[in-house]
């Protein structure tokens, strides 16, 4: 049964009119002083569940690194029975994430390159002046045995020509597709349409809870490890927190790099309003920038966010390459066998949008050394769902036949033969007869700058971390 | 443990597993008529090979006393139960490995291992696993002829290879502009197939 008082906010449903966030980091120093301050959140109702019976002006979540559930007391016995990727966290996870080169943990900023962060405080906020008021409450209710990490990280939608998106810095409308789940009402988002995992017919079932949230059945019926006790885990989730940074300026540099080679091969003009470049932003990430996908629309966008698309049809990428970023994230029904291969690696995604958009013809401006990138957010109920995905879809491409190309988009760029890049195959058409084009030495586009693993209790569950008596 | 092979380039791409279950004399009656049959109807061979991570899969069964001496003097060993080799390899995680096995092959799987004693069945994939996990022996040693290949990998350069002789063999008199056409198509025809590939 789904009980969303007790589920925290921002897992199933997201907080879409929510534009403005703050993440606050800290780190546990007396154990005491943590309970008690989470009891005094839990007593005022400060902890915003799945559920409010009024839309508040801002929510608050809470989540734990392993080792702030450590400093939080958790006995031994309860610590154990987490599963290992949580108990090592992020960092040590490196080399299986692809943090490398300029990835690697010791550029990442601050907080994450020094501390090893205990809880993170997730403040979203309908109005800039409602966040900060709420980020200004919470600190000033701090006891002294939390400490607040610097810096805080703010985040929010951003502001293209004056008007408020959900692009991203690429130019791409983004929170669009996240799982459809069984006992879960449609997002509601003016643009989303989430979407299920292909049956042995190919139409899209929802998937299984369990998947998503612990103490539930997921894929074929099976529950993820349970952490004890039992109350601790049941509703709660793992979250998974990157900051990466985007590089908007090489990206836009690329594509115009390729635009002239990429244009020989494609016979006749493009439709009114698509250049090369924006064709080739297109193939590269699987949508058009307003978010139609090229299975439906291939030859040019239609502002059509329908997402109850398949790839079966669409075997050699005539129309959404192999290699492209969402069909490489969710390869839906591309790997046949009733999406049985592909169905226990699906993400719930809460990313935000950090810093600000750079307008087109700013490329040599001040304005574009300012950083800026998304707050990645996942959340799975086990780690084969991230960690594969990142280790096996967006740095690897065996299982989309790209060989060990990564993700154009989001992948890194393994040194090959002393070279550090990446290629990406665009099929060609043979219908409309577009010759295949190869992108060659793709640069790295995005790159780490933190994160952690986060355990996110329930509200029954922060009870009992308040109370101290956990008892595995 | 030294489960995938390692050269100066990188590892390898390839992951031994290999399970051992016991089975009782009729258990291994049994499986020798279902390995005979797998091994007449290929259906499910073709599915096994169609789980392009899979480079090997192979099931063997070695009777009480059948099992190899060094020598002579090796003392025979005097065993309870018949034992099923499963020996396989896979490209991947082995955790995703065994649920896309389960989940895709848990007929055959079941059919075969339900004689060995203690399995759980291959659905729920949690018990198999804890299963496997108390039954793999893991490799000393592992050796691979191309480290960075994996099966997809194989099958893309044999069929690349292919189609390059075709067009090698054929190509002789044509002009550029014919040239130009077939190398297209060449091109189009093998456009999947051109993934980097070499050790991780
Ligand atoms: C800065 C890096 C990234 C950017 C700019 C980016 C951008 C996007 C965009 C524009 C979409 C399409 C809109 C949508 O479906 O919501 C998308 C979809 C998606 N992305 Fe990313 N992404 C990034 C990194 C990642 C990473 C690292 C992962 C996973 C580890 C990931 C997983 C997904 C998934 C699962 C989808 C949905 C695919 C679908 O259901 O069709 N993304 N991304």
């Amino acid at each position: 049964m789904l009980n969303l008082t007790n589920i925290q906010g921002n897992i199933l449903r997201g907080y879409a009119s929510f534009p403005h966030a703050q993440f606050l980091f800290f780190e546990i120093q007396n154990a005491d002083d943590a309970r008690a301050f989470i009891q005094r959140l839990l007593e005022t109702n400060a902890v915003t569940p799945a559920l409010w019976r009024a839309k508040p002006d801002a929510t608050l979540n809470i989540a734990f690194t392993f080792e702030g559930l450590r400093a939080l007391g958790l006995p031994t016995e309860s610590l154990a029975t987490f599963p290992c990727e949580f108990q090592e966290g992020m960092k040590p996870r490196a080399n299986e994430l692809g943090d490398i080169d300029e990835s690697s943990p010791e550029h990442w900023d601050d907080p994450w390159k020094t501390h090893r962060v205990h809880m993170l405080i997730s403040i979203y906020g309908r109005t800039e002046p409602a966040l900060a008021a709420h980020c200004q409450q919470l600190r000033d209710s701090l006891p002294n045995g939390v400490q607040e990490l610097k810096d805080s990280q703010p985040a929010g939608l951003l502001h293209i020509n004056g008007e408020q998106t959900r692009k991203e810095h690429f130019g791409f409308l983004d929170g669009l597709s996240n799982p459809a789940i069984e006992g879960v009402p449609d997002d509601g988002g003016r643009d989303r349409q989430d979407v299920g995992n292909p049956d042995e017919k190919g139409r899209f079932r929802k998937i299984p809870l369990g998947e998503f949230l612990l103490g539930h059945p997921g894929e074929g019926g099976e529950m993820a490890p349970m952490p004890l006790p039992h109350l601790l885990a049941h509703d709660g989730t793992y979250l998974v927190y990157r900051k990466l940074e985007q590089d908007v300026v090489r990206f836009r540099r690329y594509l115009d790099d390729q635009a002239d080679a990429f244009a020989r091969t494609i016979p006749g003009p493009l439709p009114d309003g698509v250049s090369p470049q924006k064709f080739l932003a297109a193939k590269m990430m699987g949508r058009w920038q307003d978010g139609s996908s090229l299975i439906e629309h291939p030859d040019a966008p239609r502002e059509d966010r329908r997402n109850a698309f398949g790839y079966a049809g669409d075997p050699a990428g005539a129309r959404c390459p192999l290699g492209a970023h969402v069909r490489r994230a969710n390869p839906r029904d591309a790997f046949g066998f009733g999406g049985k291969t592909m169905s226990r690696h699906r993400l719930i995604r809460r990313g935000i949008a950090y810093g600000k958009f750079l307008p087109k013809g700013e490329e040599q401006s001040p304005q574009s050394q300012e950083k800026r990138g998304i707050i990645f957010i996942a959340l799975n109920s086990g780690f084969d769902q991230f960690e594969f995905v990142q280790q096996k879809w967006m740095n690897f491409g065996d299982d989309f036949e790209q060989g060990n190309d990564t993700d154009p988009i989001a992948g890194n760029r393994p040194t090959i033969g002393g070279r550090q890049s990446a290629q990406m195959m665009i099929p060609g058409d043979e219908a409309t007869g577009r010759r295949p084009f190869i992108c060659f030495d793709i640069p790295r586009f995005v790159t780490t700058k933190g994160g952690d693993y986060f355990f996110v209790p329930s509200l029954a569950a922060l009870g009992l971390l308040a109370s101290g008596r956990v008892v595995a | 443990m030294a489960d995938r092979a390692r050269n100066q380039y990188g590892l390898g791409k390839a992951v031994t597993f290999n399970v051992i279950t016991p089975m009782t004399r009729f258990g291994t009656l049994v499986v020798g008529v279902l390995l005979s049959i797998f091994d007449r109807f290929k259906s499910t061979q073709v599915t096994a090979k169609e789980l392009a991570f899979l480079p090997f899969v192979h099931w063997v069964v070695v009777k009480r006393d059948s099992f190899p001496r060094v020598s002579d003097s090796q003392p025979a060993e005097d065993l309870h139960y018949d034992y099923l080799f499963f020996l396989s390899t896979f490209n991947g995680p082995w955790g995703p490995y065994i649920e896309a096995f389960a989940d895709v092959l848990y007929k055959p799987l079941d059919l075969v291992w339900f004689w060995s004693v203690g399995y759980p069945f291959a659905r729920p994939v949690g018990p198999l696993k804890a299963y496997i996990q108390r039954n793999q022996i893991e490799s000393d040693h592992s050796y691979s002829a191309y480290p960075g290949a994996s099966v997809r990998d194989v099958r893309a350069a044999l069929e690349l290879r292919n189609e390059v002789e075709k067009l090698f063999q054929n190509s002789g008199g044509l002009s550029p502009e014919r040239f130009a056409v077939e190398f297209d198509r060449l091109l189009i025809s093998v456009q999947n197939k051109l993934g980097t590939f070499g050790p991780v």
